[in-house]
């Protein structure tokens, strides 16, 4: 092979190499050399490959085989966001994934509740502790009515016989029970939204792992 | 009209066939890789091999995903031909993942083999 044979190929590569770069928008720029490197060098081979069958035209062969930059590299960035569903810690991302999975049969709708009600009493702590400057009466209550007896977390029933068991406390220990529930209920549904089933359950849906 | 028809349940079954091997991309690759490091090219050709052909642009961005979720794992490799090549190998979670990917089909294809055995019998009546 000829050095400007090698000179072609490099620049043809390069320019088909430049699109990609250009379209992997919201991929960091370690993983985009991977990318790149990695498209090189497949191209490197086929190249090789096509030249040693013969092959006239192995440069655009092998070019055109990957198919269009702009398409490749939208293949990357959906691939990236859909793994990024997976690893994400957001709440909202894992309660959406949570919903989906409730569609997939009882197992689904399990990690669905697990989602509401964990962050739904880390919304509720929260909510608590930011509502105690304006409402005193708000606190963790021991309450008894006659022979019924019971905790609260906000305000007591009237007429009760009530006890409150946190005092000034009340508005740590609130926001510290509300992230105790979103990290709990976030660290609990990355696990069990990992491996949900392939297909699921029946009505059965062919999409991917990610599903 | 008829026309119209026809070329319209192709482009149907194209595109239901389309979804169905890229439902099962996952799985096929990762049970190419079950016996050992293989790189791009040498996936796409075994792929191939077993009668599952592939766009070539299609493998990357999906072996990308795998190895992100952990169910791979690779190492650039300098090679004879002169470049280095990306090999790709299956995790302890990744064999996990394929051989529960693998259950789920197994049960999938007996419950579509079941329906379709019906349908086959009937149509082979009304063919009588």
């Amino acid at each position: 092979m000829t050095v400007t044979a090698l000179t072609a190929d490099q620049s043809s590569i390069q320019e088909y190499l430049k699109k990609i770069s250009a379209e992997l928008k919201g991929i960091d720029d370690a993983q985009k050399q991977e990318i790149l490197a990695e498209i090189n060098s497949h191209l490197s081979e086929r190249i090789a490959e096509l030249r040693a069958h013969g092959e006239h035209h192995p440069i655009d062969q092998a070019i055109s085989s990957l198919g269009d930059p702009v398409e490749l590299a939208s293949q990357f960035v959906t691939e990236a966001r859909t793994s990024h569903g997976i690893h994400s810690y957001a709440p909202w991302t894992l309660l959406r994934r949570a919903a989906r999975a409730a569609r997939s049969g009882t197992r689904g709708l399990l990690i669905f509740l697990i989602a509401l009600f964990g962050y739904g009493f880390a919304v509720a702590g929260v909510i608590a502790a930011a509502m105690k400057p304006f409402v005193p009466g708000m606190g963790l209550w021991v309450w008894r009515f006659g022979m019924v007896w019971g905790v609260v977390w906000g305000v007591p029933p009237g007429g009760a016989t009530k006890h409150e068991l946190l005092g000034p406390y009340f508005i740590p220990a609130s926001i510290l029970l509300s992230f105790v529930f979103a990290s709990g209920t976030t660290l609990l549904l990355r696990r069990l939204t990992k491996n949900l089933s392939f297909f699921g359950k029946w009505p059965h849906r062919i999409v991917g792992q990610n599903c | 009209m008829y026309l119209a028809m026809a070329s319209n349940n192709r482009v149907h079954e194209d595109r239901w066939e389309a979804q169905l091997r890229k439902g099962s991309l996952d799985l096929a690759i990762l049970a190419v890789l079950w016996d050992g490091r293989l790189y791009g090219l040498d996936i796409i050709r075994r792929l191939q091999s077993a009668s599952l052909p592939l766009a070539e642009g299609t493998l990357y961005p999906i072996l990308m995903r795998l190895k992100q979720d952990g169910f791979l794992q690779s190492a650039w490799v300098e090679a004879e031909a002169g470049h280095p090549r990306k090999y790709y190998w299956l995790t302890r979670s990744g064999r996990q993942r394929a051989l529960g990917m693998a259950q789920s089909w197994d049960a999938f294809s007996e419950s579509i083999a079941g329906l379709l055995l019906g349908m086959k019998n009937g149509a082979r009546e009304q063919l009588k």
